[in-house]
């Protein structure tokens, strides 16, 4: 059983990300395993990746997987966008170039801090360190076309649906 | 599988309401996020002050210790510290303390150039400290010379480009009275000189201008950069009295298939420290007297 021996450090991050969610996140474990989350964030506000205002806040939210492994927290959660994302550290599979995910990985760190730095990474996209280097390649050259794409992208995929 | 989220769930108020209970103890380790008395606590020596208990750090230097050259992290958040062995050594297995010295001893020789003494019944592991290139070496054990370079015995009055090929005992004799002699040979046709005075500006009788000093083409006013003499420290033969704790370097002795042998007869302690920063490593071999072989 996967949810048997489930330790309390994930039982204490569970119940503090449903008691006590992070602005423009959230996350609940699944039902079948307690180390399966699924993740919404909001794409932030001032970046190609915020929902349109029609009365409501419309679209410009992205759906992740986000799974704990048996080491955890001596090892990093495993994340992983489901939503389709133009950014040049996503690739199209929905992998993520961020450090803390990898070898900067802290068992002093959360799930709450790895997806609030997700949502830093929506804000401040690093072309320099690419995990897609077409999509870095267009952030370099044309970066108000590369916006407008994943402007686009958002109203086309990230409809929270 | 519903129940099984119900069931976590109970045991999660049942676990708050115990959490509650122990709310009022010393700090809460950012690891396991569990409220610890103080006791508990980790103190990485002088060096910075996270809040983690001794049971995750321990887990965490199990964990990160194979994956590291020896130098772990402290886990705090933008901390650059690194976790202080002698600290951590009560709180780890003793297989894991051990693998640490590997670690950080494997670290500490691949950072400095070493090489095998070529001489088969010394065979010790000898480190070159001056971070100048080496030629010809003594053996700080065998006291026998060795090229440095070349890794062999010693080819008197040949260059290390000639080192290699088949030369019978008569060619060895002739090699070392070249040597003795502090003759020079032409780099171009190999031809001895000797110098009796004057300038060491050669000129061969095959026409080529070298330099006395070091038989390559001649070369004005530039510094012999090759006649600096070398720093060599060596594994085996332990002095005790020398005062500095032998090294465990068993790994790369391993290898060689000598066993555990120690190293550094007699280093220079602020060369050594400065250079591979291990202070702490010094005393944590001193406290471990089951790492050095007689």
């Amino acid at each position: 059983m996967a949810n048997s021996n489930l330790p309390r450090r994930i039982i204490k991050e569970t119940q503090r990300l449903l008691s006590e969610p992070a602005p423009g996140i959230s996350a609940s474990p699944s039902e079948d395993n307690m180390r399966y989350f699924n993740v919404m964030i909001l794409g932030p506000t001032q970046s190609p990746y915020e929902g349109t205002f029609v009365q409501l806040l419309i679209g410009g939210v992205f759906k992740l997987e986000l799974f704990l492994p048996e080491e955890y927290p001596m090892a990093a959660p495993k994340v992983r966008f489901l939503t389709k994302i133009y950014h040049p550290n996503i690739d199209k599979l929905g992998r993520i170039c961020l450090d803390i995910l990898k070898d900067k990985w802290s068992p002093a760190l959360q799930i709450r801090t790895v997806l609030l730095s997700i949502q830093a990474l929506l804000s401040a996209p690093n072309p320099d360190d690419p995990l897609s280097e077409n999509i870095a390649k267009h952030w370099k050259t044309n970066e108000a076309e590369a916006v407008e794409t994943a402007k686009e992208w958002t109203r086309l995929y990230a409809s929270g649906a | 599988m519903g129940n099984t989220m119900q069931k976590s769930q109970e045991t999660k108020v049942a676990e708050l309401g115990q959490l509650q209970q122990e709310e009022d103890s010393n700090f809460s380790c950012e690891i396991c996020i569990e409220p610890m008395l103080s006791i508990r606590k980790f103190k990485n020596g002088s060096l910075c002050k996270h809040p983690f208990c001794k049971d995750c750090i321990a887990k965490y230097i199990e964990v990160t210790v194979e994956e590291t050259t020896g130098c772990i992290e402290c886990p705090g958040l933008n901390c650059r510290q690194l976790l202080d062995p002698l600290s951590c050594r009560h709180i780890i297995p003793k297989p894991i303390f051990e693998k640490w010295c590997d670690r950080l001893c494997d670290s500490a020789v691949l950072g400095s150039e070493s090489c095998y003494c070529p001489h088969r019944d010394c065979s010790v592991l000898v480190l070159n400290e001056c971070r100048d290139k080496l030629k010809k070496a003594k053996c700080p054990n065998c006291k026998k010379n060795f090229c440095f370079l070349c890794k062999i015995p010693w080819h008197a009055g040949y260059r290390c480009n000639e080192s290699r090929h088949l030369r019978d005992s008569n060619d060895i004799l002739v090699g070392e009275l070249i040597e003795e002699k502090k003759w020079t040979r032409c780099y171009n046709c190999g031809h001895s000189v000797e110098r009796v005075s004057g300038c060491r500006d050669i000129k061969c009788k095959c026409g080529v201008q070298f330099c006395h000093q070091c038989g390559g083409p001649f070369h004005f006013g530039s510094f012999h950069s090759h006649q600096v003499k070398g720093r060599l420290t060596v594994a085996p033969s332990r002095k005790v009295d020398s005062g500095y704790p032998p090294l465990h370097v068993s790994v790369l002795t391993r290898e060689a298939g000598a066993g555990i042998i120690n190293f550094i007869k007699d280093p220079d302690p602020a060369w050594f420290t400065k250079q591979l920063n291990l202070i702490s490593f010094f005393k944590v071999n001193e406290a471990f007297p089951s790492c050095i072989v007689t």
